[in-house]
């Protein structure tokens, strides 16, 4: 399944809480900051291994983010890697 | 691949209608199908006529409008979230005396059966949200 995820915090959570292997989680608009190493409440880290993990490369620009300042294992994609993302992936659900 | 997508925010207060639209613009891009728009809650300000933003800024209202008359896309705005919010059918308008020309070019006015054909009728729904 694909996460769509627009906020950090508890909108985060709650979507990390319900992931099983394999899941995808995208990070758009303000969920971005969560990519952040030094964000405080990030959960990046704690999620297992087999989870992709990708950030809205445009959004990240907005905020002022570089990849430099993120954890290694975010993957980075544009709009038209926002199309592949949901057409590799079924269900896909949006948590905002 | 055929998408549906689904916009519950309010423009300009929330970067939903704008993430919704690029990625409508990569979909197609792409050689997908976007079926459907189907505007929800606060999202039925997007259809809002007499939107008029600063020259020099994005006119969301009238990008979704351009996507209906070049692309072709179906905008469907919530009737019962519009009517809630003042967003009148010029019909209805006419019957109650409200403003009958508060609709935006290019949307139309339906119910929730159109949200839910959305989802049936498409691989892939995508709901953008505050």
């Amino acid at each position: 399944m694909l996460y769509i995820v627009n906020k950090k915090g508890e909108v985060l959570k709650d979507c990390v809480e319900r992931l099983t292997s394999h899941d995808v989680i995208l990070l758009i608009e303000d969920a971005v900051l969560a990519a952040v190493k030094t964000s405080p409440s990030s959960v990046i880290s704690t999620l297992a291994s087999d989870i992709s993990v990708y950030a809205l490369r445009s959004d990240m620009k907005a905020r002022g983010l570089d990849a430099q300042r993120c954890y290694e294992r975010i993957q980075y994609v544009d709009y038209a890697g926002f199309v592949e993302l949901v057409e590799n992936n079924k269900p896909v659900r949006s948590c905002f | 691949m055929k998408i549906s997508i689904q916009i519950n925010a309010s423009p300009y207060q929330h970067q939903a209608a704008d993430t919704a639209w690029h990625f409508i613009q990569a979909a197609l891009e792409a050689g997908h199908e976007v079926y459907r728009v189907f505007f929800y809650h606060d999202g039925i300000f997007n259809a809002c006529r007499d939107s008029r933003p600063p020259g020099d800024e994005r006119d969301i209202v009238k990008r979704w409008s351009a996507l209906q008359s070049e692309k072709g896309v179906d905008l469907v705005v919530c009737v019962s979230s519009a009517q809630r919010r003042g967003l009148l059918e010029k019909s209805v308008a006419k019957k109650v005396g409200g403003y009958i020309h508060a609709v935006a070019d290019g949307f139309r006015i339906a119910g929730l059966g159109l949200l839910m054909e959305s989802v049936i009728e498409s691989d892939r729904h995508l709901t953008f949200g505050a």
